[in-house]
């Protein structure tokens, strides 16, 4: 219970100050008036002036710019729920949405660099960058046009039902009601980060040493001196890989004996090396170097020059596909019979569809930038342009249910979707657990692939794994259209707040579930569409008896 | 002239509908257009269902409708540009629409496709008979009927109301179309040169049937099953019509200019000439004919152009230089050059419409046949108990307590209807006054309430003896307002009547019966009428009865109390421009009764609602209902609400202020952001920025009256959404709106939710306020708010009354959702169809076939930033919070 406007009299600097707090953070974190931004910045003032280095700290937030001054100062902690002072900082005036320290990097020139196990940090905010993962880079997938690619895929006409009655070949998948269920414990996000910061932690400073210089972008000077001490890793994850679907089946997936709750899932930390552990993390830390590699060497121009370990069809095996760039490329020119389909991006990345019971409320929103709020608020919808907030309290329907009512009354801050390296992360930020259904995370983990995973607050998860999900699509375009049709199911995801769905819960299906809601990622999904046209249309379409 | 041949739907195909009396045996079989009963819709025409009829006959309709529709939206189009023409032009464009509605009518007994043959003799011969037979035809004369016996059809009838027709329509609809010619031939266009008794006669051919005129064809039609002009004749209006016009006619026979101006006017609807007809003015500015006064803007303007007119409800277009309120020594009577700016709505109450009769169908055609005379008697009320003409768009309706029957339906009891007074059939006008000299107050009235000037009075009273009885009595009038300094005697009057209430709290009266000697203690402290705010009250009060008034539960505080409350626990934040005390002392009238109610758990709320049958006119005390827009509303009743048709200024934002939701029931069908600052809802099919058309709209599963509402729409409605942020609906059609939201509901006042707010054509109403809506949703908020805390075991200033409240209150209020308070950012609206408790097929909107949803983004985000606040500045709710609140937060 604090007091509006505070009752000292304000500093004008304080107040130059506050108008430059982000207009989101105050929104998300604050209530929405310039009092809490003042208060934080005096919050902020007073540990700065404790260390005598205001004038540099104000000079900072005012000017925006990096060349200013570092502002050392212990990194304590803030009284109320403000957290660190450089979490505080940084969330005020930089980044609204960071979560973890390890989510910025210290800029080069910053005498202070960030270490998180020092008490000393430089609270300038602009000594800091986001530290941008780099995109998962995947090779195309190589159509071979020849091939008879089977049966049609029978098009239902809603796609709910398509994905409740089939699923993917591979995986004897029992009847739909019987939707298995687990919890996911862990912090997928801060996961990422924390891998991604120890990796290029180390190069980085590998960098220095080679070269001694500041370019201000390490990303593109780490991975000179990495061709051959990955050679190793690649044929190691390459082995992994081929091993990957077997272990997981007859490791993790056992079902859960006890009916009342569904059983933990606590994703691996990168703290301990477990024989699983290892062989994912090589796998990825292999497959983000190789990225940069690629963005190194060949300007961003992507072309598969690492080999996955797979025969591309049965026609071509191994060593053509593993052969370089140059060989592959003439193979993609042999007009007609081979297609290199490559992965695109578009900004609109995501598209949510709100769904109560089994009802469609409102109309399908697109999404773009790098996050998207979906909360229990009742934002209305202008800013079409910029628009990375979803209120579910906006929609109205005539039909709602007591239930429906009241779970969105619960619902609060809600979650956000993440767009990291290319991959996308779910964060529940609301205080009750939110259900997420996402097959791509299944897979990953092994579980079965309709399986419910429920995430506690504050918890967070990876709902799509590009990698796995190339290799599947890979997989499936060497077989039948009706598999690669199949995997655009990996690209939705569905989230139910509140209430589960499955096997330990009385509802059957998603359908039941009072809130809901269904994130399409649009860019996997284009690219399954891409392979299934280059894949043309099966022949037996034309059978009279379809 | 020639567009509302267009606008009648009607494909100009070559086996018209035509009327023939001769055959009438054969016309009672067959697929007849409209002989199928309407659901409720009257007014509406059935042109959905005489399409499939000519269709199945192989007429080529679908390129002419094209035709028609382009026609039709010439005018939308060049509507925005400037609103008094807007105006006028959609008053024209809706004057010909009305045309519909008889014209679909009349083949329902002789549809083409059964008679074909000698119909057009038939018609020459009937035209020409018609103009020999006496003027009056006893419909009643049982004497040699040669169709005795004839079972014709159901007729529709005109709604009398609303329908808009001179005696040219009327021809022109029962000769049918092709012999339209005939019809304007019969009265040739004289011109200015012409017989004055010439140019009268045609002046009279063009002008507009009354609504006694209305009700006795209504009347001949019921009887005879057929039109006829000729009982038209005798009608007393018509007399003082024509009396009117020859007056006119006279004075302007030395200005042949003039003349000729206003014949052109008449013939053209006001399109040839623009210019102004002037007359000279008199001394008092009223006209004598007839032995009735009138003022002649008025009079005229009945005559030509509305069916009903009052002066108060008039403005004249800007273009007119010698308007009557200009006060010059000549005055326009161009019907032209008047608008009816003041739309009227009536909170729904369905018994105060005469749509709540049964649809005609089922009156006129029961199995047993009624004595005729009853229906007649039905049909017209005698002319003592009807209430004085407002204007166009609402007749107050026969009120129900004056018509016992109807009123045993009414929706809650009358409060004046107290066993102790059994028999009053005007409540009001008794009642009341006999309390009055026990409760009159020596203190002198108050300066703000000014007694009403009596001429406006007399604008009304000109429009016929039928004067409300408090216009007839003016110290009636005088009392209303003296009483208005005393506040309290008025709910220790209406007291033992409330008690007879159905209201929430069962105890609320106990106090004040158990102990008899509070009242006169009161009424002596005169510092009580701020009892019921308690500005000095300082929440120390748990153990102090509220003595202030008999109307707290001790439980209770008032709003402003609790607005304090909020203030120190939440900050000024959102209180910002609002004083501390809202200054809403309540004084009550005897024109209100004061209802309680409990918005917030622990507070609660005067809500005055008006009397039944007390009027409020020009000045409206703060305390009144509708008090945000007290001063664009020139009269008040508990039925009826008159807009001066006055408003802020619109906005000129380009942004984005509100989303319109388009259903069907209760599916939704399509949805468009709204941007400019008016915005257009109608029916037709543009794509534009600042319109939205429902035509545009597809609904594979469409309901036939959803077509058929749809179809009515055209012009449909405009919101506006003015600089102060409030939005304003204007009704553009002929048919009435239906209206509802939050913040009307809160307006209104008294107890009952969810009311309906019937909006008339061409009525225009304030349907959302921000400042009103702002506060609703922040006091529900933070006393949510305040709840969850107490229930946290915090200490809020609200304690020492959520000790004593029940646990159930309590989580109730802490469980409250937005989703409950989303209708105080909405405004829906149904289309011709009304909903509500008085519509018993339609309890709700979500049963309306066609209606809209309003939403409103400041109201939202308002309603956001508080949200935010609360989730992040206060202990956030956990699960084993929610848990306690009762809410189900299993996963189950």
């Amino acid at each position: 219970m604090d007091d509006f406007p505070s009752p000292e009299p304000t500093d004008p600097r304080l107040e130059a100050m506050a108008q430059k707090v982000l207009e989101e953070t105050i929104i998300t974190e604050g209530d929405g008036t310039i009092y809490w931004a003042l208060k934080v910045t005096r919050l902020l003032s007073r540990v700065a002036k404790k260390h005598q280095c205001f004038e540099a700290f104000y000079d900072a937030v005012i000017k925006g710019d990096p060349k200013t001054r570092c502002c050392p100062a212990h990194n304590e902690k803030l009284i109320g729920n403000f957290g660190r002072a450089i979490m505080c900082v940084l969330r005020a005036f930089r980044f609204p949405v960071i979560r973890y320290e390890s989510q910025v990097k210290s800029i080069l020139t910053c005498r202070h660099a960030f270490n998180s196990h020092s008490r000393n940090v430089c609270l300038n905010p602009y000594h800091y960058r986001w530290v941008e993962l780099p995109t998962c880079q995947v090779p195309p997938i190589i159509v071979n046009k020849e091939l008879d690619y089977g049966e049609p895929p029978i098009r239902t006409e809603d796609a709910l039902d398509d994905w409740n009655q089939k699923d993917l070949k591979e995986e004897q998948v029992v009847a739909s009601w019987d939707v298995p269920n687990v919890t996911m414990r862990g912090d997928e996000i801060k996961l990422l980060y924390d891998r991604y910061a120890a990796e290029n932690g180390d190069f980085q400073y590998m960098n220095y040493g080679n070269f001694g210089s500041f370019d201000g972008s390490p990303c593109s000077s780490t991975t000179m001196s990495l061709g051959s001490s990955f050679a190793s890793l690649l044929q190691q994850s390459n082995r992994q890989d081929d091993e990957e679907p077997g272990y997981y089946r007859s490791g993790l997936s056992s079902p859960a004996s006890h009916a009342a709750s569904p059983r933990e899932f606590i994703p691996n930390g990168n703290d301990t090396i477990s024989l699983d552990q290892e062989m994912m993390d090589d796998s990825e830390v292999s497959d983000i170097m190789h990225s940069e590699n690629f963005s190194s060497e060949n300007n961003g121009n992507r072309k598969p020059t690492y080999a996955d370990g797979r025969p591309i069809t049965p026609i071509e095996p191994r060593p053509l596909y593993r052969s370089s760039a140059l060989e592959l490329g003439d193979l993609s020119r042999q007009a007609g019979i081979y297609e290199c389909v490559e992965y695109e991006e578009s900004p609109s990345w995501l598209k949510l569809i709100y769904y109560e019971e089994g009802t469609m409320i409102g109309e399908k929103a697109d999404v773009e930038g790098h996050h998207c709020l979906i909360d229990g608020f009742t934002a209305s919808r202008t800013d079409s342009e910029t628009r990375s907030r979803f209120s579910l309290g906006w929609y109205n329907n005539p039909n709602r249910s007591p239930q429906t009512a009241e779970v969105r009354g619960l619902i609060g801050k809600g979650v956000r979707f993440y767009l990291l390296a290319g991959e996308v992360y779910v964060e529940n930020l609301c205080n009750i657990p939110v259900f997420v259904q996402s097959i791509g995370a299944n897979m990953k983990n092994g579980f079965q692939l309709n399986t419910v995973s429920k995430l506690p607050p504050t918890g967070t998860m990876k709902v799509f794994d590009m990698r796995l999900f190339s290799k599947q699509l890979r997989t499936a375009a060497e077989k039948t259209y009706q598999d690669v049709y199949c995997l655009s199911r990996m690209c939705t995801v569905r989230v139910s707040f509140c209430k589960g769905w499955g096997e330990h819960y009385r509802r059957s299906t998603v359908l039941r579930s009072p809130v809901w809601f269904q994130a399409h990622l649009n860019n996997p999904m284009h690219w399954v569409d891409s392979v299934l046209t280059c894949m043309g249309a099966p022949p037996r379409i034309c059978s009279s008896r379809t | 002239m020639g567009d509302h041949h267009n606008l009648t739907g009607l494909p100009g195909t070559s086996i018209p509908p035509q009327f023939n009396y001769s055959q009438p045996g054969t016309s009672t079989g067959g697929p007849l257009y409209g002989g199928k009963p309407s659901h409720g819709l009257e007014d509406i025409p059935d042109v959905e269902e005489y399409e499939r009829n000519l269709l199945g006959a192989g007429a080529g309709f679908n390129l002419l409708n094209v035709g028609n529709m382009a026609n039709e939206f010439k005018p939308i189009i060049t509507l925005d540009t400037k609103p008094p023409r807007d105006a006028n032009k959609s008053l024209a464009f809706n004057g010909g629409l009305k045309l519909i509605t008889p014209k679909t009518e009349v083949p329902d007994e002789h549809t083409p496709m059964m008679s074909p043959v000698n119909t057009t003799t038939k018609i020459l011969q009937r035209s020409g008979i018609k103009m020999e037979i006496p003027p009056y035809l006893d419909p009643d004369s049982q004497d040699d009927d040669p169709e005795d016996g004839v079972n014709y059809p159901d007729p529709d009838l005109f709604d009398t109301k609303n329908t808009n027709m001179t005696e040219y329509d009327l021809d022109v609809l029962k000769l049918g179309k092709p012999a339209v010619d005939e019809a304007r031939k019969k009265i040739e266009v004289p011109d200015a040169s012409a017989p004055p008794n010439k140019i009268v006669e045609y002046l009279m051919y063009y002008r507009t049937l009354k609504e006694s005129e209305l009700i006795q064809l209504n009347a001949y039609r019921t009887k005879r099953n057929r039109l006829s002009l000729n009982l038209v004749k005798n009608n007393i209006d018509r007399e003082f019509d024509q009396k009117a016009c020859e007056s006119l006619v006279k004075k302007l026979k030395d200005k042949k200019n003039d003349l000729q101006n206003l014949i052109d006017v008449v013939l053209s609807k006001g399109t040839k000439y623009t210019g102004c007809i002037t007359i000279p003015r008199t001394l008092d500015g009223r006209l004598q004919v007839h032995g009735r006064k009138g003022f002649p803007h008025v009079v005229y303007g009945k005559l030509w152009r509305f069916n009903e007119m009052t002066k108060n409800e008039t403005r004249h277009v800007d273009h007119c230089k010698h308007a009557f309120e200009m006060k010059s020594d000549m005055v326009c009577v161009n019907p032209y050059h008047y608008e009816i700016v003041i739309g009227t709505m009536i909170v729904g109450q369905r018994d105060h419409d005469n749509r709540d009769m049964p649809p005609p169908h089922q009156r006129y055609h029961t199995p047993g046949r009624q004595d005729p005379v009853d229906d007649m008697s039905r049909f017209i009320p005698p002319a003592s108990i009807r209430p004085p003409p407002m204007n166009m768009h609402t007749r107050p309706q026969p009120m129900p307590q004056q018509l016992p029957s109807v009123g045993a339906t009414f929706a809650h009891p009358l409060p004046h209807q107290a066993p102790h007074n059994p028999g009053v059939s005007h409540p009001y006008s008794i009642a009341p006054q006999t309390h009055y000299p026990l409760n009159m107050n020596p203190i002198p009235q108050m300066p703000q309430m000014p007694q009403m000037p009596p001429p406006l009075h007399q604008g009304y009273g000109m429009n016929g003896p039928s004067c409300s009885s408090e216009n007839n009595n003016p110290f009636h009038q005088n009392h209303h307002y003296n009483d208005i300094s005393h506040p309290n005697h008025y709910s220790y009057d209406c007291g033992p009547n409330l008690y007879g209430f159905p209201t929430p709290y069962p105890d609320f009266h106990h106090p004040f019966n158990q102990q008899p000697h509070q009242p006169p203690q009161l009424s002596q402290n005169h510092t009580s009428q701020q009892g019921s705010h308690q500005p000095g009250h300082q929440g120390q009060v748990p153990n102090d009865p509220p003595i202030s008034r008999p109307v707290l539960q001790p439980s209770t505080v008032t709003l402003d109390v609790f607005r304090r409350y909020c203030r120190q626990t939440f900050g000024n934040r959102f209180f910002e421009g609002e004083s501390e005390q809202s200054g809403a002392i309540i004084r009550s009238s005897n024109k209100f009764i004061e209802e309680f109610d409990s918005p917030i758990c622990g507070v609660t709320v005067v809500r005055p609602r008006m009397t039944d049958g007390e009027v409020l006119e020009n000045i409206m005390p703060e305390d009144a209902p509708y008090h945000d827009i007290c001063k664009f509303i020139l009269r008040l009743t508990s039925e009826s609400v008159t807009f001066s048709g006055e408003g802020p200024e619109v906005s000129d934002l380009n942004e984005k202020w509100g989303t319109i939701v388009y259903y069907e029931k209760n599916l939704q069908i399509g949805e468009k952001k709204c941007s400019r600052g008016n915005f257009h809802v109608d029916g037709g099919f543009i794509c534009s920025e600042n319109r939205y058309s429902l035509g545009l709209e597809p609904n594979p599963i469409r309901e036939p009256v959803a077509f058929k509402v749809r179809k009515a729409i055209v012009d449909g409605i405009r919101f506006s959404y003015k600089k102060d942020g409030s939005v304003w609906l204007q009704n553009r059609m002929k048919y009435p709106v239906f209206v509802t939201s939050g913040y009307l509901d809160e307006q209104s006042g008294g107890l009952k939710k969810d009311k309906v707010h019937k909006v008339y054509g061409c009525a225009s109403i304030k349907t959302f306020g921000f400042n009103v809506s702002k506060q609703i949703i922040r006091d529900a908020l933070l006393s949510k708010q305040m709840a969850t805390m107490y229930l946290q075991g915090k200490l809020t200033p609200m304690n020492y009354i959520y000790e004593k409240k029940t646990q159930e209150e309590l989580r109730r209020e802490a469980t409250r959702t937005t989703d409950s308070l989303a209708k105080y950012c909405c405004v829906r609206v149904s289309f011709c169809k009304g909903f509500g408790e008085a519509y018993p097929e339609r309890p709700s909107i979500h049963d309306c076939p066609v209606w809209i949803e309003l939403k409103i983004n400041i109201a939202y985000d308002f309603m956001d930033s508080i949200c935010q606040y609360i989730t992040n500045c206060f202990e956030p709710l956990g699960m084993e919070d929610f848990a306690k609140l009762g809410i189900n937060v299993s996963d189950d």
